[in-house]
């Protein structure tokens, strides 16, 4: 390599060396560990709970909330890739020539220094040898050129060449890879939606911001189910089925579902999350027990704040309605979570528009909490609220860019680790009446695997020409 | 519930058959090192095969009852299962190096991996060994593509850090002057350490794409930095580093043997770490 003078000098020279690629690479390993320890893009609150102020100071400061996104780890990253593009540049041209002006007939001395070779004496004629030697490389996937001058033969033979290059394609890879990233990152956005069944909705809540972008199109949720194992808790299938508008009109109706994303116009749908809207609305099913004694048991539905007359100018009032009833501070009723887990309803019991009595009714504990000596009993049937489904919406015109990158890097990585780069040089001489061969190879990888296959290579090579081993 | 009563299935009866065919299989290749008898390589070969044609017996099996469940998914779902491919991935590696390079010394440091991995499903807490359903989110095809690259890939690691385990022992005897004859030669172990990171580099580039293709299509983002798919870059980036030190820096044997060693530590806690101490999208396994 040729030394450089000056900053661009030294420059290019810092940038060429490998010392600084493994640096950079066991940098990023290790870096890369913090955002792995440290909750990421988290709320100040939580860190100063979690680290206290100091170590809320220290993550702010060194950008550690966010570490993949910091400006030192992408100056990291910026930096393997000026080493990766500066290496190719440097190193590139070395092996195009492999490629472009293969060594193809080099001097008898320098064949005379490589190894390994062989070397014997045959009494077929010149171009008979030079014939048999070539089919057989052809045999074994070598290229070969031939050319006779007089009083001697050459055979300059070679395969896998293509290993010269698999390294810039690997490492072009990873800046495709980069660059799709890239791409993504600066024209994508990824968020979320959540919409109440039978509704629409057009925006989406940018993840880790409070950024909404809206959509060219509606999206209608017609609705939403959970399907289970039967005899099991482990959900089978979440689905919502999603109708897109255009101009009100519905265009595409389709199943979304986990691992089956609905993509229109670049955007694509995801499956995300789901829950039941329980507190503001729904419709609630009761078994009411007259206490009298006289009439049989009855059913009412009633729908959240609403009232339903019962019997004898009694009337029922749903005041209200906790999907997954537990005790918060102060005793105050609240709710868990919006799915149906311990569903409970307040109810109130009015006669002629005056108030009479209120009582809970839970659905898993249906003799709780009944009022003593009240003309009616409750019993929880069902409950029917409106689900919602929450859809993850991301747009990223970059993947496939991305997949692009991969593809090549997989190619590029089994040309440089699979195949190795053979050259086989065949000179036959005339010697008096018989011929000198020497054949010599090389390899620019693996040799072990080689000096066996040319040992093979040179006992094909005698036996074909019936040459004693 | 059918799942409860069918506790200590078939396919769960093998494996532990197996966990002793593979610790019976240690010992021989163990006993063969000083020996260097070859009715005993020939025995030790043949008992770590026939431990993992049942291995691969109990999979299927463990297939089949879950199509019998209704369920129908391939044995990769929770921690028990993967342990169990994990080590089948190290003993078909290892077989297959053994096979390829003629060496079977280096069995006794390889085959130990296979059967803690499964012996640790006996002890290891919170390890259900029941077949269960799959949830939705692991319903895709790239489930089976992605599990089976990553783990012939740590399997592939998992022998360079055997491998490089003997070197270290080996080249810390000679520093001192003594020679432990019954270990493969340094250069050979430093070629073999060589071509199973190889081997393994590849499928871990494979296993972190097609995880990021079946994230893609799950959740809608190829990368999201969550710590299983950070950490599986951490190791790549290792794997990588070891890679250019050796092809271009020329750093040779115990450097790289060091670099093997630290590289499967990170497969490790890639693979189960995580899992203990970090939550995150992969709870499964």
């Amino acid at each position: 390599m040729k030394k450089r003078e000056g900053v661009s000098g030294r420059f290019w020279g810092f940038f060429t060396s490998l010392k600084l690629t493994i640096f950079l690479l066991f940098i990023l390993a290790v870096t890369s560990i913090s955002g792995t320890l440290i909750m990421q893009r988290a709320n100040p609150q939580q860190y100063v709970k979690a680290y206290g102020e100091g170590g809320y100071r220290i993550i702010k400061t060194l950008g550690l909330y966010d570490v993949y996104h910091s400006w030192w780890f992408l100056l990291l990253l910026a930096l393997l890739v000026l080493n990766i593009v500066i290496c190719s540049i440097e190193r590139f041209p070395r092996s195009w020539r492999f490629v472009k002006e293969p060594l193809r007939w080099p001097d008898r001395n320098l064949l005379e220094e490589m190894t390994p070779r062989e070397r014997f004496s045959v009494s077929l004629s010149l171009e008979e040898t030079l014939e048999k030697i070539q089919s057989l490389l052809r045999g074994r996937g070598y290229r070969c050129e031939r050319k006779v001058e007089e009083g001697r033969g050459r055979i300059f033979a070679q395969k896998g060449v293509i290993n010269r290059l698999g390294v810039y394609v690997t490492h072009l890879s990873v800046l495709i890879i980069l660059i799709g990233g890239l791409i993504g990152g600066i024209w994508g956005f990824s968020g979320g939606m959540t919409i109440v069944e039978g509704e629409s909705s057009r925006n989406v809540t940018i993840f880790g911001s409070h950024k909404v972008v809206t959509l060219p199109f509606d999206v209608r949720c017609d609705s939403f189910q959970v399907d289970y194992y039967p005899g099991t808790m482990t959900p089978k299938e979440y689905k919502s089925v999603i109708t897109i508008l255009e101009n009100g009109k519905p265009v595409v109706t389709r199943d979304v579902r986990v691992n089956h994303p609905l993509k229109y116009k670049g955007i694509n749908f995801y499956q995300a999350s789901y829950g039941t809207i329980s507190n503001r609305v729904g419709t609630l099913t009761l078994e009411v027990i007259p206490q009298d004694g006289k009439d049989k048991p009855f059913r009412v539905r009633v729908k959240v704040g609403s009232q339903v007359p019962l019997k004898d100018g009694y009337t029922l009032k749903l005041v209200a309605f906790f999907p997954d009833l537990v005790l918060g501070r102060d005793n105050q009723p609240m709710n868990r979570s919006q799915e149906l887990r311990n569903p409970a309803a307040l109810l109130e019991v009015d006669k002629g528009g005056k108030y009479r009595y209120r009582s809970w009714v839970f659905a898993f504990f249906p003799e709780v909490h009944s009022v003593k000596n009240a003309p009616f009993k409750f019993h929880y049937i069902s409950f029917k609220g409106l689900q919602y489904t929450g859809l993850q919406v991301s747009k990223d015109p970059g993947v496939w860019v991305v997949w692009t990158g991969c593809t090549f890097i997989l190619v590029g990585l089994v040309i440089c680790f699979f195949i190795s780069h053979r050259r086989v040089w065949v000179l036959v001489e005339e010697k008096g009446k018989k011929n000198q061969v020497l054949v010599v190879g090389n390899v620019n990888r693996n040799h072990a695997a080689f000096s066996q296959h040319f040992e093979e290579l040179i006992n094909d090579i005698k036996e074909a020409l019936g040459v004693s081993q | 519930m059918q799942a409860a009563a069918l506790h200590g299935t078939l396919d769960t009866k093998l494996i532990a058959v197996v966990i002793f065919v593979y610790l019976l299989a240690t010992v021989l290749y163990f006993c063969y090192i000083p020996f260097r008898n070859k009715g005993l390589g020939r025995l030790a070969t043949g008992v770590t095969l026939i431990g993992w044609i049942m291995e691969t017996a109990s999979m299927v099996i463990r297939t089949v009852i879950s199509y019998k469940m209704g369920w129908g998914h391939a044995p990769f779902t929770n921690l028990y299962e993967s342990m169990v491919f994990f080590s089948w991935s190290i003993v078909i590696i290892y077989l297959l190096i053994e096979w390829r390079y003629k060496n079977k010394t280096i069995g006794a440091f390889v085959m130990p991996f296979a059967f803690i991995s499964l012996a640790y499903t006996t002890i290891g807490p919170g390890i259900r060994t029941q077949i269960e359903p799959l949830v939705p989110a692991l319903q895709s095809n790239w489930l089976i593509a992605h599990v089976i690259t990553c783990f012939l890939g740590y399997a592939a690691f998992a022998v360079s850090c055997g491998v490089s385990i003997m070197y270290l022992i080996k080249a810390k005897a000679q520093e001192k002057g003594k020679d432990i004859a019954f270990l493969p030669d340094l250069r050979v172990l430093d070629d073999l350490n060589y071509k199973a990171v190889v081997i393994g580099f590849p499928l871990l580039t494979l296993g972190i794409i097609t995880g990021a293709a079946w994230a893609n299509y799950a959740w809608g983002s190829y990368w999201s930095w969550d710590p299983k798919e950070t950490w599986s870059l951490i190791t790549w980036f290792i794997y990588a580093a070891f890679l250019h030190a050796r092809f271009t820096r020329g750093w040779r044997g115990k450097k790289t043997a060091i670099l093997s060693i630290i590289g499967f530590a990170a497969v490790l806690f890639t693979y189960l770490g995580v899992n203990l101490l970090i939550s995150g999208l992969h709870s499964y396994a």
